[in-house]
């Protein structure tokens, strides 16, 4: 992708995705989930999550799976109010930056 | 590299770190290794890259979180501004843009960070000693060092005064033996006529005219070539202490 994605943006695809869970995601699956919409590494993740953990954002549970625990995330409320915020303002900017494209022959 | 020594380097690697954050990214790559299956081991350790890669973006972040005046001014000027344009606008609950892009753009900077992080405290530690060792060694060379000091300083001393004085005596000499030697060849022209009085005292004076002139020239040549040398050398020795410690530092 040529435009990069700044930690806001980054935040805020995380925490949508996240978000689209009832019950809250994975990290692997996460990041594939993430992967079909921006090109991110494998490793660009774990900061990301722990850092909106850590801010109230996620929170994060262990259920048994396949014989081991594996660990969940879940968006709290406020995750949930994090993300409207950021989703406001994404509309905003993209609208302005159509603004600027739109007539471009 | 096979997963196992990936993981076991990581957790190597994390050692420094508080054992909660330890713990929770062990968990999350070792889930994420389950969870993609064996068989895609191979690429996914491939595609994280090197444990040190991973533990310097995990310390890079961390060390953000401890103090954000820090990360502030640790990113460009660019990460300051947008910090307060952030937190103003209510864009992000946590300050910093420039965090993630510094993850992203060059993971490498977050590993040398902290080995830079760690080279600094070395070297700081080893500067102390330094210091303590110069110190004694200033305290031992005391009861030698002054009448050392004290010597170099008025064997310079007597060495520019000396060069003063032969200038001086030079160019008062030749001063002198101008008008001397004039006055010698205006006497034996006077005295032409007496044979040998004559002629001896043209002679005399042309030489000493000449002698005169020879030393004023000598005198200002020296005085233009070696008094800016004698100053240059002066403030070189001076400087020799002072180099040689930026040297060492």
């Amino acid at each position: 992708m040529v435009f990069n994605t700044g930690s806001a943006l980054l935040d805020a695809i995380v925490l949508a995705t996240v978000s689209k869970e009832p019950e809250g995601t994975y990290g692997y699956n996460l990041t594939q989930e993430v992967r079909k919409a921006i090109e991110v590494s494998e490793s660009t993740l774990y900061p990301v999550l722990r850092r909106l953990q850590k801010d109230g954002c996620l929170e994060t549970y262990d259920m048994e799976f396949a014989g081991r625990n594996r660990r969940y995330y879940k968006i709290t409320d406020t995750g949930m109010a994090q993300l409207r915020l950021y989703m406001d303002e994404w509309i905003i900017y993209y609208k302005r930056i159509n603004y600027i494209f739109e007539g471009v022959k | 590299m096979s997963r196992f020594d990936f993981m076991r380097k990581l957790e190597d690697l994390l050692s420094d770190i508080p054992l909660e954050e330890r713990n929770e990214a062990l968990k999350y790559y070792n889930d994420y290794f389950d969870d993609a299956g064996v068989d895609n081991e191979g690429n996914i350790v491939s595609e994280l890259g090197t444990p040190e890669r991973i533990a310097g973006i995990i310390k890079a972040d961390l060390h953000l979180e401890g103090d954000n005046s820090q990360s502030r001014g640790f990113f460009t000027e660019k990460g300051y501004e947008d910090t307060v344009y952030n937190e103003s606008k209510y864009e992000v609950v946590k300050p910093s843009e420039g965090k993630q892009e510094e993850n992203y753009n060059s993971t490498s900077t977050g590993s040398s960070n902290n080995s830079n992080t760690g080279n600094s405290t070395g070297t700081t530690s080893t500067n102390t000693n330094k210091l303590a060792i110069i110190i004694l060694l200033c305290l031992f060379a005391i009861p030698v060092g002054i009448p050392l000091l004290i010597a170099f300083v008025s064997l310079v001393f007597s060495l520019i005064v000396t060069v003063f004085a032969l200038l001086f005596g030079f160019g008062i000499a030749g001063i002198v033996m101008v008008p001397v030697g004039i006055a010698v060849i205006i006497i034996g022209i006077v005295n032409i006529g007496i044979p040998f009085m004559g002629l001896f005292n043209c002679g005399a004076g042309l030489l000493i005219l000449g002698l005169g002139i020879i030393f004023i020239m000598l005198s200002v040549w020296l005085s233009k070539t070696l008094i800016p040398a004698i100053i240059k050398g002066t403030v070189y020795i001076f400087r020799l202490p002072f180099q040689n410690r930026r040297v060492s530092a």
